[in-house]
């Protein structure tokens, strides 16, 4: 077998497994809200803090960039993080969430039609909370210790198109329908044991469409604008069939500039805007992002730098704020055929009440059969 | 190229193991629904309850009492044995019998309960006419057991006593009871002890034919009754022909001579023995139990079963978990009997409600649904059974009939009955504590 069909049989497995998993690194800010949106990245755009991410064919946030691939394409990535929540006046805790957060299949239509689509995080509701408390019954104190846990995640399914316009101006749309569940069990345990622990279980359905549109523009060869406009309509979510709520999802839009700084060195920066609370839930917060990201190196084995800030959608009192520090690098393999990025990000969230520590690795994997 | 390779599996191989509950802080970083539990008592939900008597009687119990608490309870024991032919078939072929003559007797008994904690207890045997059936009543065996007993064992005396160590008794006894455990106990008249691995006690009386003859008017059955003493007042249960294993049985061991018809040699002697199994056991007991009333009556004898329906809230079965269910029943009065006694009173599903005929479920559906109590003599308190299995399959099955029927286990072994009040008397009527969880409320934020 050789090496790119071992690549092809690996995306193959993914892409069979991938959506049972499709979640993104996860926040306890997000218990309270909808979830902790996912991240529209490659492990490439993801290991330069999200900066390539407007002009990354396989990063799920533009469609205009799908342009620039040329053959039939597939990226996927894969991620594992190592967090520890640390609540204000509460007991640190570790751990460990592994998740498929994108899949990108591309390729050319016409000369200059390219379509593409795959699945990345919207939003992901995976937890689990643990609580111990004494309630009183028939008089008597009894301990009780609870446990509520969701696992799965909305995933943002998208079909896209990008064309080119000229030598200068891709423009690309996509339309996107949400969809996923999670299984969510609620337990409770008492200290004594003549009370039947109680266990109620359900599985959550997620519905949702929006639609995306974006624009690239090549104002030099080294110099290169994007800009993107998503907005998405309700999510509903109902168990078995019968509707439980429905929320306004947020329009988002940002902006990007990349500049090739020579043939071994690229430079590229976003800016991003969410408007949350249109969510109606309490404690929701619009939220701004920022990112810069280098990419130095040959092009067959770069190394990738960068940085990002930004708010998180749901919080207690003010917008909790999340910032990262990223790096990671790149081999090809199967002359130009495959290629692995591998990254690793160190992000820190603060909000009130609860901070957070990340570690994630990034694994992404592109074929060009 | 191929270390890339062993990269990506080692990561995937890391990757495969998820931890993703932490402990919780909130209000801020939990899920805005939590889980309630809720404690109630339905002091009306049971209804139409009633007590019925009449399911089994003393003689069909698997257990025996006998009891000596003068002014409270007094309990007499009884078996007769079987049949044992005086006269033996000397040689095959022979019409020719010759006399059996019995040299000793073993009886066995199988101690079931009995006051853990008293001094002195002795079992006393009394001999008695053959003639004893369902119809012997108390005051007919009072001459018999006014006369001296034949035999008498002190079983204090015997678990007190060291464990053999001639390994040809040990040997001998560990054969008869592979199972038993503890040492093999004997006392100077030749009595032993054994017991068993659920703490029940077997005794082998040792007799003779002075105290128990070969009657050949009785067609060799023998009867004997029971009686208990202590430094407090006994009662002790006995294994009965119902109950199979433990079952009385008495052992004759006995020779005969063969005669020599053909030379001038001497006749030959050959010893053998012969295991009867009881032909009928009974206790009876005084004062007799009294009838029924207007409350809920389980236990005595003939034994007294108590049905109660339950008229389950509609919201029990819809929308919440019941975690625990506890019946509440309030005595009449102190529950009467030999303080050293309990009585166990178990709740059993029923088929279906059919009155005092409900047909009560101890199959596979059923059985796991039992539960049970124990009520102390001379108690007053009230009495708590946990039914949450039973109560949870009702909320989930709506098919199922939601009644219940109170009986004493072993039933009709003992004199001990326990009276509580029904729904007839309103301040003390049946209640139902239920201690339920609400439907979680999934999906909301």
């Amino acid at each position: 077998m050789t090496l790119s069909r071992r690549a092809l049989a690996l995306l193959a497995f993914l892409l069979v497994v991938g959506p049972s998993m499709v979640a993104a690194q996860n926040s306890q800010f997000g218990i309270q809200g909808l979830g902790t949106p996912g991240r529209a990245e490659s492990a490439r755009a993801r290991s330069t803090g999200g900066a390539f991410a407007p002009f990354d064919a396989f990063s799920p946030l533009t469609d205009a960039t799908l342009a620039d691939v040329r053959r039939l394409s597939a990226s996927i990535a894969l991620t594992t993080s190592w967090r520890t929540v640390d609540p204000e006046g509460g007991t640190q805790s570790s751990l460990k969430e592994t998740r498929f957060p994108s899949l990108v299949v591309v390729g050319p239509l016409t000369r200059r039609l390219t379509i593409g689509g795959g699945f990345n995080t919207y939003l992901d509701r995976t937890y689990g909370v643990l609580t111990r408390d004494t309630i009183i019954i028939g008089g008597v104190p009894q301990p009780v210790t609870d446990e509520i846990t969701s696992d799965g995640a909305i995933t943002d399914v998208r079909v896209a198109l990008a064309a080119r316009l000229g030598r200068r101006l891709t423009v690309g749309a996509g339309i996107h329908k949400l969809t996923g569940s999670t299984r969510e069990v609620a337990k409770r345990l008492f200290g004594d044991t003549l009370y039947r622990p109680d266990t109620s279980r359900a599985e959550v359905a997620y519905g949702g469409a929006g639609a995306s549109a974006s624009v690239l523009l090549d104002l030099s060869q080294a110099l290169r604008l994007s800009g993107w406009l998503r907005s998405d309509s309700k999510l509903r979510s109902d168990i078995a069939g019968a509707p439980i709520s429905e929320h306004d999802l947020p329009v988002s839009y940002g902006g990007g500039v990349l500049w090739r700084a020579g043939a071994e060195a690229t430079l590229a920066g976003n800016v991003s805007w969410s408007n949350w609370s249109v969510t109606g839930l309490p404690n929701s917060h619009d939220t701004f992002g920022w990112s810069a990201g280098l990419e130095i190196g040959r092009f067959g084995a770069p190394f990738r730098f960068g940085a990002r800030q930004g708010l998180l959608p749901f919080g207690a009192g003010e917008a909790p704020k999340e910032s990262a520090l990223s790096a990671g690098f790149a081999r090809q393999f199967g002359g130009g055929r495959g290629r692995l990025d591998i990254g690793v990000e160190r992000l820190e969230r603060t909000g009130t009440g609860m901070k957070e520590h990340l570690w994630t690795m990034v694994l992404g994997l592109t074929v060009r059969p | 190229m191929k270390r890339s390779w062993i990269y990506l599996l080692l990561f995937v191989a890391a990757a495969c193991t998820e931890q993703s509950t932490a402990p919780g802080a909130c209000p801020d970083f939990c899920p805005g629904s939590q889980i309630l539990s809720h404690d109630t008592v339905f002091t009306t939900i049971i209804e139409r309850d009633s007590s019925f008597r009449g399911y089994l009687a003393s003689y069909q119990a698997l257990m025996m009492t006998a009891a000596d608490s003068p002014g409270v309870i007094e309990s007499r024991a009884f078996f007769t044995t079987d049949t044992v032919l005086s006269r033996i078939q000397a040689k095959i072929g022979d019409t020719t019998t010759v006399p059996k003559i019995v040299d000793s007797l073993r009886l066995r008994l199988v101690i079931l309960q009995r006051p853990k904690h008293t001094t002195g207890l002795k079992l006393r045997l009394y001999r008695l006419p053959v003639t004893l059936d369902s119809t012997t009543t108390f005051a007919f065996l009072d001459p018999y057991f006014a006369a001296a007993p034949i035999d008498s064992v002190d079983i204090s005396a015997l678990q007190e006593a060291p464990g053999a160590t001639d390994t040809a008794i040990t040997h001998y006894w560990r054969v008869l009871c592979p199972l038993c455990i503890d040492s093999v106990r004997v006392d100077p008249d030749q009595n032993v002890l054994l017991t068993q691995n659920d703490s029940s006690l077997l005794i082998y009386m040792k007799l003779d034919s002075l105290q128990v003859p070969l009657s050949e008017a009785d067609t060799g059955r023998a009867a004997f009754g029971f009686g208990v003493g202590s430094d407090s007042f006994p009662s002790v249960g006995l294994g009965t022909s119902e109950s199979g294993v433990n079952s009385p049985l008495l052992r004759w061991f006995y020779h005969y001579t063969i005669p020599d018809t053909v030379s001038t040699t001497p006749d030959s002697v050959k010893s053998n023995d012969k295991i009867v199994p009881p032909r009928f056991d009974n206790f009876v007991f005084n004062p007799p139990t009294p009838a029924l009333d207007s409350n809920l009556t389980i236990g005595g004898v003939p034994s007294a079963r108590a049905l109660l329906r339950v008229n389950l809230p509609r919201f029990l079965h819809d929308t919440v978990d019941v975690v625990r269910a506890t019946l509440l029943l309030v005595p009449v009065n102190a529950i009467p009997g030999v303080p050293s006694d309990s009585l166990k009173i178990v709740a059993y599903p029923v088929f279906g409600d059919l009155g005092a005929k409900s047909p009560i479920n101890t199959g596979p559906t059923g059985a796991p649904l039992i539960d049970s109590a124990f009520v102390h003599i001379g108690s007053t308190d009230t009495v708590r059974l946990e039914l949450t299995k039973m109560v949870r399959v009702w909320t989930l099955d709506t098919t199922i009939v939601t009644a219940f029927v109170l009986a004493q286990r072993p039933e009709a072994a003992s004199y001990t009955e326990a009276r509580f009040y029904s729904s007839r008397a309103p301040a003390f009527r049946p209640a139902l504590a239920v201690t339920y969880v609400s439907r979680y409320k999934f999906g909301r934020p």
